[in-house]
C-alpha cells in the first residue's frame, strides 16, 4: 500500500519536552515544590498533547510522519517514523503517564527524594514515548536503553534492601537484554545494510542463517522487557517494590515497549511486501520469508500461552496485592504475545491477531495501571499490602473499591468492560489460527486460553473479596476503622483510567474504527480481510457473550471452592519457586566463577611458593658455604621468587630473540651447533 | 601536499621549555607555577590544533631535525594517524593539569611533579609526531624515564616497588622494540612511516622472519599497551597520584603503546602485507584473551583505581582488536575508541581522585551512599560507566558498533560474542559501584556548597558532558577518523 509521508518535528518534540523538563525539574526541585509539580504536570500534559497532534495526520489523512536528525546518536542518524501503530502505543503511554503523574502528586508526599523521582520519571517518559516513535531499530534501542536505565531509579526508589536486590536483577537483565538486541542489530545491519522500520517494503533483502538468528536475539532482548515466559523472573520482584505510580507505569506501559519491539521484529522487519515489484525481486525467497514468519509466529503463540498460564498460576498464589498484580501482568502479556504470534502465524491473513494484540495493549495499560494506583492508595493509607491482613475497605475507601471493581471487571473480560473486547478479538484470532491449518496443538492452546481467562477471574475475585468485601481480621481492624478517604489528586488519576475502561467497554467499535483498523493498514495484511472481518465486528453477539459467561462461571466456581477449602493459602514448595531456582543458579554461577579465578590463583601461588622454597633451601646451602654467612645481599637481590611469572616470560622471550638474532647472523653455527 | 614547518618541533619543545622554567621557582611558589603549567599545556594544545588543522586540509606536516644515516633520521611527520593521537593527548593534558592543581594542592614535591608532568607532555607529542620508527623509539624510551618520577611520587615502599617494576617492564619492552627495529632496518634500510608499509619485496622473500619480528614488535609495544601476560606493571603503577594514573596510565602511556602497535601494523608492515602474512588473526586472538581476562580480574578488585586499571587493560584490547581486524571499519572502531576511551577513562579516574581527596576512601566497598555527598561526581562516574559498557547515548557505544560491524564483515562473529561478553562483564563491575553509591545506605551526609574543589569538579563535569556530546554528535569524531582510515588504507 503506497503511503504518503510528511516531515514534521512533532515526534522529536514529544521526546524532547519530557527530557528537557527533566533537566528543569532537577534544577527547580531544590527550591520549590510547587514549581516542580507544575513543571512535571505541564511536561506530561504537553507530551500527551503533542502525541495527540499527530493523530489527524497519521490516522485521518493516512500519512506517515517522519523526522531525521543527521549524524546524531547513532551511526545511522536519529530517525523518527510515526505510523498508526506507533501512535497507538505513544498515545496510551502518554495518557496513562498523565494519570499516574496526577496520582503521584499526593502519593509521593510520604516518600523521600521526590526531586530525583520526578526527574527520572520524566526521563523515563521521554524514553518510553521515543520507543514507538523511532524510525529505525538503532534509534529505538537508544530510547529503550534510556527507558531501562532511568526506570531502574524508579524501581529502587525506596532504597530498602528488597528494592535494591530487585533493582539489581532489573538492571542487569535490562543491560543483558539491551546487549542481546544490539548484537541482533549488528548482525542485521551488516548483512542487510539497513535497520529502518518500514512495514510494507522489502527490508530484509537476502535470506540466510543470520536473519533468523538476529530476529531471535532481538526477540529475546525485547522479551526480557516484556516478561516473556522464561525471562519473566525480574518482573514479580521489580514491579512491586517501586512506588505505586511507577509500578503502574512499569506494569502498564513499559513492558508494552517489549511487546512493541517484538511486533516490529516479526510483523514488520521480516514480512516481505506483497506488491508485484517486490514479489519479482524477491523471487524464490518470497515464500521462504513468509514461511519463517509463520514458524516464528507459531513459537510465539506457544510462548505466549505458557506465559499467560504461568502468570495466572503465580498470581493465584500471591498474597501481596502488588505482587499479584505484577504476576497478572505477566499473564496479560501472554495474551498480547498470543495475538502477535497469530498475526505472524497466519501471515497475510493475520490481521485479527494484530488487532487483538493492539487492543489488548491499550486495555491492559488502562486497567493494570488503575489497579496499581488503587493498590497505591492502600499502601499510602495502610502501609500494608498483604491481602490476608486487609478487609472491609469498601466502607472506608468506596472510591478505590469502585475503581478496583471496574478494572477487575475489565481485566476479567466481562461484557461492557474493555477487556472483553480485546479478549474476544484474541479468542477469534486463536480460533482462526486453528481453522486455518487445523493444527491440533492450537486447539489445546485455545483451551488453555480459556482456562487462563477463568483463572484471571478467580484471582481478581479473591483480591476483591479479601481486601474489600469481607470483614477485616481482628489484628488490623482498629487500623482500618480509623481510615479516611482518598486525597483528591489520587481520585482524579484513578477516575481518568476508570472512565476510559467504561467508555471502551460500551463503545468497543469506536476505538477499533478510530485507531486499530487504521493502524492495521500500515502492516502487510490483506485489506479485504480487514474490511470484512474486523471493521464493524459485532462484539455483543450470543456466542462471545456466552463464552465469556462460561469463563466467569468457571472462575467463580473455582473461587467458591478455594474459599471453602482454603486452597489459596497453599503455595508452591520453596524448592520449586523461581526465586529459589534463580538464587541457586546465581550461587552456582558465582561458585563456578570463584573456582575459575581461584584456580589461576592457586596455579600462580604454587609457582611462587615452589620458587620460594627452592630458593630458601639453596640460599641456606650457599650461606653455609659463604665465609660470612647472612651478610651477602647478592643472592637476596636475585631471588627468583620476587619476580613475576610474566617477567620470567619476558626474559625468556628476550633469550629466544637473542638466539634468533645469532641464528640470523651466523646460521646454525651461531648457537653452538 | 607536504608542508615543511617546525610546528611539530614546537609541540615537543614548548612543554619541555615550560618545564625547565619551573625549575627557577621555589617549591612554595604555587601561585606562579600553577598558571605557568596550565599556560604551557594550553599553548601546546593550541600548537597541536593548528597542526591538526593543516592535516585535516589534506597536508602532511614534516620537519627533519637531524640525519644520522640514509633512512635513519630524527624527524617529525604529522599524518592523520599521528594527529589523532597527538590531538587527543594534548587536549586531555589541559584538563588534567587543571585537575592536578586541585589534587596536588596538599601533596609534597609539587615542583618535581609539575616539571616531569610537562616533560611527559612534550615526549608524548614526540611519539605522536615521529616520522619514523627510530624517532618514535627514542621518545618511547624517554617517556619511560620522564614518567618514572611521577610513578614513584609518593616515595613510599609501594611506590618504589611499582617504579622498579615499571622501569623493568618498560625497558624490556623497549628492548624488544629495538631488536625488531634493528632487524627491520637491516632488511629494508628504511624506517619511515609510509602509507601501505615499507616491507615491499621482503614479504615474499622472508615471510618467517617478518612474522617473528612482528610478534616481537607486538610484545615490545604490548608492554605499554597492557597486553595480558605483560600487564602487571599497570595495576601496580596505580600507586601514583590520581592525575598521573589518569593521564599516563589511561591515556598517554598506554595509548602510546597502542599507537606504536598501530604504527607497526599500518605504517611499517601495511595492511596488505599483514593480510598476506596472516598476522591480523594472531593479534586478534591474543587480544581477545586480554579483553575477557582483564574484565574477569577487574571484578575481583576492591580498590577503585585498580579496578579502573584492569578495565583499561580490557578496553585497550578493543583498540588493538579493531586494528587487528585489518578492515577500514575495524580500524575506524579502534581509532574511535582511542578518543572515546580516553575521554571516558579520564573522567572515571578523575572521579576516583575526587573521591579520594574529599573522603579519603579508596575501596569500592566503602563507597555506599556516596551519592549523597558527591552527587555530581557520581553522576559523571555513571556517565563514564555507561559509556564503558557501551550503552547507547554515551560515546563508548559508537566504537563498539564499528568493531562489531568489522568482525561481522570479515566473517568472524566470534569477536562480536567477545565484545558483548566484555560489555556484560563491564556492566557487572561498573554498575555495582554506581548503584551502591546512590542507593545503598551509607553514612555520608550532603554538604552545602561545592562537593569538591572547583579545579577538580570542573574538569570532571566538562569531560562527562563531552562524553555525552561526542556520543550524540558524531560529526565531531567520525569524519576525522574516517579521513585517517582513508589515509592509512
Amino acid at each position: 500500500m503506497p503511503q504518503v509521508s510528511g516531515v514534521s518535528i512533532l515526534p522529536l518534540l514529544a521526546v524532547l519536552i519530557p527530557a528537557l523538563a527533566a533537566v528543569a525539574v532537577a534544577m527547580v526541585s531544590f527550591y520549590s515544590t510547587w514549581w516542580r509539580n507544575f513543571f512535571v504536570f505541564c511536561a506530561t500534559l504537553a507530551t500527551l498533547v503533542t502525541v495527540i497532534c499527530m493523530y489527524p495526520a497519521v490516522v485521518l489523512r493516512g500519512h506517515i510522519i517522519t523526522f531525521e536528525l543527521f549524524n546524531v546518536v547513532s551511526p545511522l542518524n536519529l530517525t523518527f517514523r510515526v505510523d498508526g501503530f506507533s501512535l497507538i502505543v505513544a498515545l496510551i503511554s502518554s495518557f496513562v503517564w498523565l494519570a499516574a503523574t496526577i496520582f503521584a502528586f499526593s502519593y509521593m508526599e510520604h516518600e523521600e527524594n521526590r526531586g530525583r523521582f520526578y526527574t527520572l520519571f520524566l526521563l523515563t517518559l521521554s524514553g518510553t514515548v521515543g520507543v514507538p516513535l523511532a524510525g529505525d531499530f538503532l534509534s529505538l534501542l537508544l530510547f529503550f536503553e534510556i527507558m531501562s536505565l532511568s526506570s531502574y531509579v524508579l524501581v529502587v526508589h525506596t532504597q530498602t534492601d528488597e528494592a535494591y536486590n530487585a533493582g539489581d536483577l532489573y538492571l542487569y537483565l535490562g543491560v543483558a537484554g539491551g546487549m542481546s538486541i544490539l548484537s541482533g542489530l549488528a548482525l542485521l545491519y551488516y548483512r542487510n545494510g539497513t535497520l529502518a522500520i518500514l512495514p510494507g517494503t522489502v527490508v530484509v533483502k537476502s535470506m540466510d542463517i543470520a536473519i533468523p538468528l538476529a530476529a531471535i536475539l532481538m526477540i529475546v532482548g525485547f522479551g526480557i522487557k516484556a516478561g516473556m515466559a522464561p525471562l519473566h523472573i525480574w518482573l514479580p520482584r521489580a514491579h512491586p517494590v517501586a512506588p505505586a505510580p511507577a509500578s503502574a507505569l512499569l506494569s502498564g506501559i513499559m513492558i508494552k515497549t517489549g511487546a512493541y519491539g517484538i511486533i516490529r521484529v516479526i510483523n514488520v522487519l521480516l514480512v516481505p511486501a506483497v506488491d508485484a515489484e517486490a514479489a519479482t525481486t524477491m523471487a524464490g525467497q518470497f515464500k521462504e520469508f513468509w514461511q519463517m514468519v509463520s514458524n516464528m509466529g507459531y513459537v510465539i503463540i506457544w510462548v505466549g500461552i505458557c506465559t499467560m498460564f504461568l502468570g495466572v498460576i503465580l498470581a493465584i498464589i500471591q498474597d501481596n496485592i502488588k505482587k499479584m498484580l505484577a504476576c497478572s501482568s505477566i499473564s496479560q502479556m501472554g495474551f498480547i504475545l498470543v495475538g502477535i504470534g497469530v498475526a505472524g502465524y497466519l501471515k497475510y491473513e493475520g490481521a485479527m491477531g494484530m488487532a487483538g494484540a493492539s487492543y489488548h495493549i491499550i486495555n491492559h495499560a488502562v486497567f493494570k495501571s488503575s489497579l496499581f494506583l488503587a493498590a497505591g492508595v492502600i499502601a499510602y493509607k495502610l502501609g500494608d499490602l498483604n491481602m490476608y491482613n486487609l478487609g472491609g475497605l469498601w466502607k472506608k475507601l468506596p472510591f478505590t473499591t469502585l475503581v478496583v471493581i471496574i478494572a477487575s471487571l475489565g481485566i476479567a473480560g466481562v461484557p461492557f468492560f474493555n477487556g472483553y473486547t480485546s479478549k474476544t478479538l484474541l479468542h477469534h484470532a486463536l480460533a482462526e489460527a486453528y481453522e486455518h491449518y487445523h493444527a491440533a496443538s492450537l486447539l489445546e492452546a485455545e483451551r488453555i486460553f480459556m482456562i487462563t481467562a477463568a483463572g484471571t477471574v478467580l484471582y481478581y475475585l479473591k483480591f476483591i473479596y479479601l481486601t474489600f468485601l469481607r470483614k477485616p481480621p481482628e489484628e488490623t481492624r482498629e487500623k482500618i476503622e480509623n481510615l479516611k478517604g482518598e486525597p483528591r489528586p489520587m481520585k482524579i488519576g484513578m477516575a481518568m483510567l476508570a472512565l476510559t475502561i467504561i467508555f471502551i467497554g460500551f463503545n468497543p467499535n469506536y476505538l477499533l474504527d478510530k485507531l486499530i483498523v487504521p493502524s492495521l493498514s500500515y502492516f502487510v495484511f490483506d485489506p479485504h480481510f480487514i474490511e470484512h472481518h474486523i471493521v464493524g465486528i459485532q462484539f455483543f453477539n450470543l456466542k462471545d457473550i456466552s463464552s465469556s459467561i462460561i469463563v466467569l462461571g468457571l472462575g467463580a466456581l473455582a473461587f467458591a471452592i478455594g474459599v471453602k477449602t482454603g486452597l489459596f493459602k497453599t503455595s508452591i514448595p520453596y524448592w520449586l519457586g523461581q526465586e529459589f531456582l534463580a538464587t541457586q543458579l546465581g550461587k552456582g554461577l558465582v561458585s563456578f566463577w570463584n573456582s575459575l579465578t581461584r584456580m589461576t590463583g592457586v596455579f600462580v601461588g604454587f609457582f611462587a611458593s615452589s620458587f620460594n622454597s627452592v630458593f630458601r633451601n639453596s640460599f641456606q646451602l650457599l650461606q653455609r658455604l659463604d665465609y660470612r654467612p647472612g651478610k651477602s645481599d647478592l643472592f637476596r637481590a636475585i631471588n627468583l621468587a620476587n619476580i613475576d611469572f610474566d617477567v620470567i616470560l619476558m626474559m625468556f622471550i628476550l633469550v629466544v630473540a637473542l638466539v634468533f638474532l645469532f641464528y640470523l647472523q651466523f646460521g646454525v653455527y651461531g648457537i653452538g651447533l | 601536499m607536504e608542508i615543511v614547518t617546525n610546528l611539530p618541533l614546537y609541540a615537543v619543545v614548548i612543554p619541555i621549555i615550560g618545564a625547565l622554567l619551573l625549575i627557577f621557582f621555589a617549591e612554595k611558589a604555587d601561585r606562579i607555577r600553577n598558571p605557568l603549567a596550565l599556560l604551557t599545556s594550553l599553548i601546546t594544545a593550541a600548537v597541536v590544533i593548528s597542526i591538526i588543522k593543516l592535516v585535516v586540509e589534506g597536508n602532511l606536516v614534516t620537519y627533519t631535525l637531524l640525519r644520522i644515516l640514509p633512512g635513519l633520521e630524527f624527524s617529525f611527520k604529522v599524518d592523520p594517524l599521528g594527529a589523532l593521537f597527538g590531538g587527543a593527548a594534548s587536549m586531555l593534558w589541559v584538563f588534567s593539569v587543571l585537575y592536578s592543581i586541585g589534587y596536588m594542592a596538599h601533596e609534597h614535591n609539587r615542583k618535581r611533579y609539575y616539571i616531569f608532568y610537562l616533560i611527559s607532555l612534550g615526549v608524548t607529542m614526540g611519539i605522536a609526531f615521529a616520522a619514523n620508527l627510530f624517532t618514535l623509539y627514542l621518545f618511547y624510551e624517554m617517556l619511560t624515564l620522564a614518567t618514572y618520577p611521577l610513578v614513584i611520587h609518593e616515595g613510599n615502599e609501594e611506590a618504589q616497588k611499582a617504579g622498579v617494576r615499571y622501569i623493568i617492564y618498560s625497558f624490556a619492552g623497549a628492548g624488544l622494540v629495538l631488536f625488531s627495529l634493528l632487524i627491520t632496518y637491516g632488511l629494508v634500510e628504511n624506517l619511515t612511516f609510509t602509507q601501505g608499509g615499507i616491507m615491499g619485496e621482503v614479504v615474499k622473500t622472508m615471510p618467517l622472519v617478518l612474522r617473528i619480528v612482528f610478534i616481537t614488535y607486538i610484545l615490545g609495544f604490548g608492554v605499554k599497551a597492557g597486553i595480558m601476560p605483560l600487564h602487571s606493571w599497570l595495576p601496580a603503577a596505580m600507586a601514583a597520584p590520581t592525575p598521573v594514573s589518569a593521564l599516563l596510565h589511561a591515556v598517554a602511556v598506554v595509548k602510546s603503546g597502542v599507537f606504536g602497535i598501530l604504527r607497526v601494523m599500518y605504517s611499517i608492515y601495511g595492511s596488505t602485507a599483514l593480510l598476506e602474512l596472516n598476522l591480523g588473526i594472531v593479534v586478534a586472538v591474543l587480544i581477545s584473551f586480554t579483553i575477557i581476562l582483564a574484565s574477569i580480574i577487574a571484578m575481583r578488585q576492591d580498590v577503585l583505581k585498580r579496578r579502573l586499571a584492569y578495565s583499561t587493560i580490557g578496553q585497550l584490547g578493543y583498540i588493538t582488536l579493531g586494528a587487528a581486524l585489518l578492515t577500514p571499519l575495524g580500524l575506524s572502531g579502534g581509532l574511535l575508541h582511542i578518543i572515546n576511551h580516553a575521554l571516558l577513562k579520564i573522567t572515571l579516574f578523575f572521579c576516583a581522585g575526587a573521591i579520594i581527596t574529599v573522603t579519603g576512601k579508596k575501596k569500592i566497598s566503602e563507597l555506599n551512599g556516596l551519592g549523597k555527598r558527591m552527587p555530581l561526581t557520581m553522576l559523571a562516574f555513571t556517565v563514564g560507566s555507561v559509556g564503558m559498557i557501551g550503552i547507547l547515548p554515551v560515546n563508548g557505544f559508537i566504537s563498539k558498533w564499528y568493531l562489531m560491524g568489522a568482525s561481522l564483515e570479515t566473517g568472524m562473529p566470534i569477536f562480536v560474542i567477545i565484545l558483548i561478553t566484555s560489555a556484560l562483564l563491564n556492566a557487572a563491575y561498573f554498575l555495582p559501584i554506581v548503584t551502591a553509591a546512590f542507593f545503598r545506605k551509607g553514612e555520608f551526609k550532603p554538604v552545602r556548597g561545592l562537593e569538591a574543589p572547583l579545579t577538580m569538579l570542573l574538569p570532571i563535569v566538562v569531560l562527562a558532558v563531552t562524553c555525552l556530546v561526542v556520543g550524540m554528535k558524531l560529526e565531531l569524531t567520525v569524519p576525522f577518523v574516517q579521513s585517517v582510515v582513508k589515509y592509512v588504507f
